[in-house]
């Protein structure tokens, strides 16, 4: 067998700088594989856009619109009961019907929505308000919209280092803005040292994490965000209440697939004061920063 | 507390899990090179029914035993390129019509070579193609030889995605010049050339998400000497003008995990011939790595102009009384099964193919007594790596 | 070349229209399948042709035993087959 090379794929997806990192015999061989991998993560990011009109995401959002009910493809369905486990194992929190609260957040205009916009809105929120049944979606009430932002990258992480596996890659990593996908440690077994960002620096690591295998996730009010009068508030928003969440800092979540940590790092965000005890309860490696800079977590 | 959070997790897990993998499609999405070395063989058996003793006037009795080996490797070369290589290595053996004489009954009968023939074939092919963006070219060379014949054929081969790639335009040009040089005997021609140009153009299509179709026009025009040099009376035109149009239709049924194919080809040329070609095919997915395929083809043509079911020798003008030149109907059934999984395939195949002037699609008054039946046999692999 | 093509009886004028008509009726009818639609149509049993060493061989065994050639292809080389 001939000695493997490490080569680079950089590309722009699903709004970020994104990255595969492969080990492989050849130049040939490296680049149709992570070809493969960078042509599902487009797949799914043209599937389930928001800003393209003939996306799957589009069409649901436009049967809403119109209180009507549709049929869904496997994958969909798949990513569907997801949203639903997730929605109830994080008690109404990670809710994939919030997206429309964006309507009335605008982070660029330094500006907090009005408490009568927000409860204007408020109404379209909630997964409970839709029918989600046996491949069909159904929408009683008009105008809920979807949007599968936490989910959908993660996941791409996933299917791209699955593929990468199919295809005989055995050490690799994918890296999408931020949440990272293992497809094997370097060939010696040695693992990939992953940076967590300092939340308040965040060009800077804050520490660095070994990952072997699984896929690792972070979220933090340092995303997108707005300070008013000298309060930060952050694009993760609360669905009961349409105000962001606010407590720990950052959060980052290590789990055998990257889509459960970008979940868990969502939830305990959006828990604020009981994140912390969330995250111990969850069983997972974490590393959580409040507002003062203090590290909890095993990582 | 904590067994109720890790119940968490194992929720999240299997609703992960349970997300299905999609088929990841590398050929509908984009043009790219195969992304592994294919090599494949296939050894195939075809043996031809003797003739009925009623329906030869003299020689064999015996008609062609061919045993036939079909090796391939295509293999991706660089990032956007791909080789095709195929080697046909056959020998054959049997008895062969060199012509007619009246029976009886006034109805033709066949005058056979008596000593077997032995002949070896060998058949090389390289095509290598480059892929862009949205489409892909093609340079194709060949060379053949059998005992007392050479061929060199050059072809350019291109195709074009367009409207998202949901269409394709295809179109392609060919050229061979072909060479017999017939074992002697008294009066017979002893080195002859032949040349014929190709060109195709077609046009496939996405109906939906089961179906696609294709139709392609092919034209074909030979010049040279194209008659038959074993045959004892055969004189044909010294030149020879074709147009066959071709339609594919494929459609995958999801609830059966079947898809069925059916092709029609028309034929027309300039020696008064038309030909009516259908063929089915029946793809159905056993399990996950099985499938097996039956298959039926009719085919049906009309004689040239210039056949004569009876030879008369010493008449001007172009004449055969050779069977391919009649009027007849085909067909064959057949039936397939093939093992797989991700980079590896056994198949095995068997065909039965009978031809007969009842299943012409027009009245055949004298069906030529040298129509054939045949049997195929296959087996072989196909490997990935 | 000659117009015996289009008077032969099994070959009427009528018939031209046909692949002019396929064309158009496949462009026509049809639905924007979307990529992540495609699936299915990239499955081996939906190519054009699943198993190219077995249609070598049919295509070298009809054009050696029958009169017709031509498919969607520039051909190979040919053969003195009897």
């Amino acid at each position: 067998m001939k000695p493997l090379s490490r080569f680079q794929y950089r590309f722009k997806a699903m709004g970020g700088p994104c990255s595969v990192q492969l080990y492989a015999e050849s130049e040939n061989e490296a680049a149709l594989h992570a070809k493969c991998a960078m042509d599902e993560v487009y797949r799914l990011e043209t599937k389930y856009s928001r800003y393209r009109n003939d996306s799957v995401i589009s069409e649901i959002n436009a049967i809403s619109l119109k209180g009507g009910g549709i049929k869904v493809d496997d994958e969909t369905a798949g990513i569907l009961n997801y949203a639903a486990t997730v929605w109830h194992e994080s008690k109404g929190l990670f809710d994939v019907t919030s997206g429309v609260l964006r309507k009335v957040w605008d982070f660029k205009s330094g500006a907090l929505p009005s408490q009568l916009s927000i409860e204007a809105i408020l109404p379209l929120v909630g997964w409970d308000k839709l029918n989600w049944n046996d491949r069909l979606l159904a929408f009683p009430l008009a105008g809920i919209e979807l949007d599968f932002g936490g989910i959908v990258k993660e996941y791409a992480a996933d299917r791209a280092a699955a593929i990468c596996l199919q295809l005989g890659i055995k050490h690799g990593l994918v890296e999408l803005g931020g949440d990272i996908r293992v497809i094997g440690p370097h060939p010696d077994g040695s693992p990939w040292m992953v940076g967590i960002r300092n939340p308040r620096i965040p060009e800077q690591a804050i520490a660095m994490v070994p990952l072997q295998q699984g896929g690792l996730a972070s979220s933090g009010d340092y995303e997108r965000y707005m300070v008013v009068n000298g309060v930060r508030y952050c694009h993760l928003l609360n669905p009961s209440t349409g105000w962001p969440a606010k407590s720990l800092a950052s959060v980052t979540v290590v789990a055998d697939q990257c889509l459960i940590a970008g979940s868990a790092t969502t939830i305990a965000m959006l828990k604020g004061k009981q994140g912390l005890e969330w995250l111990e309860s969850l069983g997972l490696p974490y590393l959580a920063i409040d507002q003062n800079g203090v590290h909890h977590g095993s990582i | 507390m904590k067994t109720e959070k890790s119940r968490t997790l194992s929720a999240l897990t299997s609703a992960a899990l349970a997300i299905p993998a999609v088929a990841v499609s590398t050929n509908a999405t984009a043009d790219a090179p195969p992304t592994m070395t294919e090599v494949g063989y296939r050894y195939s058996q075809y043996q031809e029914d003797d003739l009925a003793e009623s329906k030869v006037a003299s020689g064999s009795t015996q008609r062609y035993d061919i045993n036939i080996h079909q090796f391939r490797v295509l293999t991706p070369v660089g990032e956007n390129y791909s080789v095709d290589t195929t080697f046909d290595y056959e020998t054959m053996s049997g008895a062969s019509p060199m012509g007619t004489i009246p029976g009886a009954d006034g109805d033709p009968l066949l005058v056979m070579s008596g000593a077997s023939i032995d002949d070896t074939r060998m058949d090389l092919n390289v095509k290598t193609t480059r892929y862009y963006e949205s489409g892909n070219a093609s340079v194709i060379g060949g060379y053949s030889t059998e005992d007392d014949y050479e061929a060199f054929n050059l072809g350019l081969e291109g195709e074009k995605h367009i409207n998202d790639k949901l269409t394709t335009l295809m179109g392609g040009i060919g050229y061979s010049d072909d060479t017999i040089e017939p074992t002697p005997a008294p009066g017979r021609v002893t080195e002859e050339e032949k040349y014929t140009a190709t060109t195709f153009v077609g046009i496939a299509q996405v109906i939906n998400a089961e179906s696609v179709l294709q139709s392609s026009i092919n034209y074909a025009y030979s010049d040279g000497y194209l008659s038959d040099p074993y045959k004892l009376v055969d004189q044909r035109p010294d030149s020879r003008s074709s147009i066959a149009w071709n339609t594919r239709y494929r459609h995958y049924l999801g609830s059966l995990d079947a898809a069925v194919h059916a092709d029609y080809r028309l034929y027309a040329d300039d020696w008064d011939m038309v030909s009516h070609t259908i063929g089915f095919e029946w793809h159905q997915n056993i399990d996950p790595n099985l499938r097996v395929i039956p298959s039926f083809r009719y085919y049906s043509q009309s004689q040239a102009d210039f056949y004569k079911p009876i030879d008369v020798a010493g008449i001007e003008g172009d004449k055969s009384s050779d069977y391919r030149l009649s009027p007849f109907g085909a067909v064959t059934f057949g039936l397939s099964a093939v093992a797989h999984s991700y980079n590896w395939k056994i198949i095995v195949s068997a065909e039965r193919y009978i031809a007969d002037g009842d299943l012409a699609l027009g009245t055949v008054e004298t069906e030529h007594p040298g129509l054939l039946q045949y049997t195929l046999l296959t087996v072989g692999f196909d490997y990935a790596f | 070349m000659s117009c015996k093509f289009v008077n032969h009886k099994f070959v009427s004028k009528k018939l031209i229209v046909l692949p002019i008509l396929c064309v158009v009726l496949g462009a026509t009818g049809c639905t924007a399948v979307q990529p992540w639609e495609r699936g299915e149509l990239a499955r081996t049993e939906m190519k054009w042709d699943p198993d190219p060493m077995k249609s070598a061989l049919r295509d070298h065994i009809y054009f050696s035993k029958e009169g017709s050639s031509g498919g969607a292809s520039s051909g190979g080389g040919g053969c003195g087959c009897n």
